[in-house]
């Protein structure tokens, strides 16, 4: 719809449209956000992941000019947005309940705020067009939002924001009311529709495989702060604390004392090796293991990393076997996850040692 | 429901009690005698028809009609502002404030009119007149406009006016475009209400007005002329079939609203 994206292509690390600085919120006494301090790029997908009440939606909010920021400052694309209503801000939102007209038909709901634009009747009508054609609800015009469905009222919501031709698309969990194969349906249309327009997004969610798969980046959002914020892999492979290596799929943590650059010590475990960075020797840490990168061998294994146990459960899911393993001086035992192969799936109880390259441990300190 | 019989004779007896008085009125407009009394002598409509002779009757129905037609427009008008700000902002003395507003209708009406009377007459010095009766109307009428139109917008989504802000409306833009249209059934519920509440009105009324009469308060004069009293019985027969249309029609309005599935719905 506008004519950005070749625009956003060329630079490597987008230009900062959104500036959100030092911003902080207080409802009462409750500090809702406490110095957020970030910026999002032209033409990116930038996604608030956090559990509920954790403070996105009341950024997301403060972004779109319906909540004020107690404190900090907000520039979109170079404008100070204090003192600009949420009427004359060139973002535009797709709300949770979708807030869809009820008294207007689907044609009047997303030509709702095209009024205010004056673009005469034919532009208008042309845009309208344009704006069902993008959604696939060709035809729905004249359709009477009392009789949509929810994937339909979703999509209109939508088309009634993006017709706005905003500079920033809001979406506060949009997808999270949809059940789950529509809702994969729409992250796909989503991701496509965002890269054609090349519309910045900033989309709400507590849905971390949706976050995953739709964005450029993700702000880990917790109690109010941004823990950490990073592309997928990013916040993957490399969390910056324990909080974000356990909020980002599954983490084994294993609590060790910095004995070295490359080692650490496990107490009754003994020494392990890992990759320590800027960790000082005697500092107690995590040492953080993903499932899919431990390895699981019968009997005593190679050497290396390696501690050894005995199955204490294994969930077959097809392409993958879920193993839990009991190793004697760990409280929880440590969980695996093993491609399924030609190797039969090993029974409860069979004595293993679990083994991982140096490289796939992260220590965290806590 | 089985053994329900119990109960639906007491349902019958509680209808009967509460409806039985009211239809012995229009019973006895149609009975050919100027007593209102058993048995019934014949059928007539000549106390009907002896009702568009009178002068004064039409003249206090005019004087009702236009102060109930005025007082339940200023109402609606002054008690919306009040529900909008009620449900949609947060504001120190909100609760004193609403509790304020829904006095009236705990202060007994006769405490009421004596308490307007006063200031009507020894603080502000105005003569009586349907003026003040309106006035003293608005004060009555305005709790129930107020609470028919909070209930109304509190039943919307308020994100509903946060996406019309977002879409470029301003404040007022967004009350004409979005909040007027959905509290529309609201506000002719209220027009109703306020206009059946001032009609029906009769202590303040009585209080209040100089020397012309509203409908209520003329055919309490009448009472004591035995001669008029079938004429009484007309006349309120007919405002009761007005009145039961008013209602019926105000909850047809109300209920086509609620058809929908919507939660940020009519």
């Amino acid at each position: 719809m506008t004519a950005r994206p070749a625009e956003a292509a060329s630079t490597t690390t987008p230009a900062p449209l959104l500036r959100i600085e030092r911003i902080t919120k207080s409802f009462g006494n409750v500090d809702a956000l406490r110095d957020i301090d970030f910026t999002i790029g032209r033409g990116e997908f930038f996604s608030l992941l956090g559990a509920s009440g954790c403070g996105k939606t009341t950024l997301l909010r403060i972004l779109a000019g319906i909540e004020q920021p107690t404190t900090g400052r907000l520039v979109i694309d170079g404008q100070d947005m204090a003192g600009v209503p949420a009427n004359r801000r060139p973002t535009n939102m797709v709300f949770q309940s979708y807030a869809i007209f009820p008294h207007l038909n689907v044609e009047e709901n997303i030509g709702y705020g095209l009024k205010n634009l004056k673009l005469g009747k034919e532009e208008t009508a042309r845009r309208i067009e344009e704006a069902l054609a993008l959604v696939k609800l060709d035809g729905f015009a004249k359709r009477n939002s009392h009789a949509l469905s929810g994937g339909q009222r979703q999509r209109v919501a939508l088309a009634r924001a993006l017709v706005m031709r905003p500079k920033v698309l809001l979406l506060d969990e949009p997808l999270s009311a949809l059940d789950k194969k529509l809702r994969e349906e729409m992250q796909l249309e989503l991701r496509a529709m965002q890269r054609t327009l090349g519309i910045t997004f900033v989309f709400v969610t507590h849905d971390q495989e949706e976050a995953m798969t739709l964005s450029d980046r993700i702000a880990i959002v917790s109690a109010g702060r941004i823990l950490q914020i990073g592309s997928p892999q990013d916040l993957y492979e490399r969390p910056a604390g324990r909080e974000v290596a356990e909020f980002l799929g599954s983490m084994n943590l294993l609590p060790v004392t910095v004995s070295g650059p490359a080692s650490v010590d496990a107490g009754p475990l003994g020494p392990l090796s890992a990759p320590v960075k800027g960790l000082p020797d005697g500092t107690p840490a995590q040492l953080a293991l993903r499932p899919e990168r431990l390895s699981l061998v019968e009997g005593e294994g190679p050497a290396g990393n390696r501690l050894s146990g005995a199955v204490a459960e294994a969930v077959y899911l097809g392409d993958r076997i879920h193993y839990l393993v009991d190793i004697p001086g760990l409280a929880r035992p440590l969980r695996v996850v093993a491609p399924n192969s030609v190797a039969p799936v090993l029974a409860l109880g069979s004595p293993v040692a679990v083994t991982w390259p140096d490289e796939a441990g992260l220590v965290l300190g806590d | 429901m089985t053994g329900g019989w119990g109960f639906k004779t007491y349902a019958i007896l509680f209808i009967a009690f509460i409806y039985g008085p009211v239809l012995m009125l229009p019973l006895f407009s149609v009975n050919d005698s100027n007593f209102a009394t058993f048995p019934l002598a014949g059928f007539t409509l000549r106390h009907y028809a002896d009702l568009w002779t009178q002068r004064p009757i039409l003249e206090a129905l005019g004087n009702s009609v236009r102060i109930a037609a005025g007082v339940s427009v200023l109402a609606t008008v002054v008690a919306m502002p009040a529900a909008i700000a009620v449900t949609r902002f947060r504001f120190a003395g909100k609760a004193p404030a609403l509790a304020f507003m829904m006095l009236p209708l705990v202060v007994p009406s006769i405490v009421m009119a004596v308490a307007l009377l006063v200031i009507v007459l020894r603080f502000l010095g105005i003569p009586l007149s349907l003026w003040t009766v309106a006035a003293g109307h608005v004060v009555v009428c305005l709790p129930f406009c107020l609470s028919v139109l909070v209930s109304r917008l509190e039943g919307f989504d308020a994100s509903l006016e946060e996406a019309s802000r977002d879409l470029g409306c301003a404040p007022m833009q967004t009350f004409w475009r979005l909040t007027f249209p959905l509290a529309l059934p609201g506000i002719i519920s209220s027009l109703l209400l306020g206009f059946i509440i001032s009609f029906d009105e009769f202590v303040i009324a009585f209080f209040l007005t100089g020397t012309e009469n509203t409908l209520p308060v003329y055919l309490y004069s009448q009472l004591r002329f035995p001669n008029s009293l079938p004429g009484t019985l007309a006349l309120g027969s007919l405002i009761l079939i007005a009145s039961t249309l008013l209602v019926v029609l105000a909850e047809v309005i109300r209920r086509r609203g609620v058809t929908s599935d919507n939660p940020g719905d009519i």
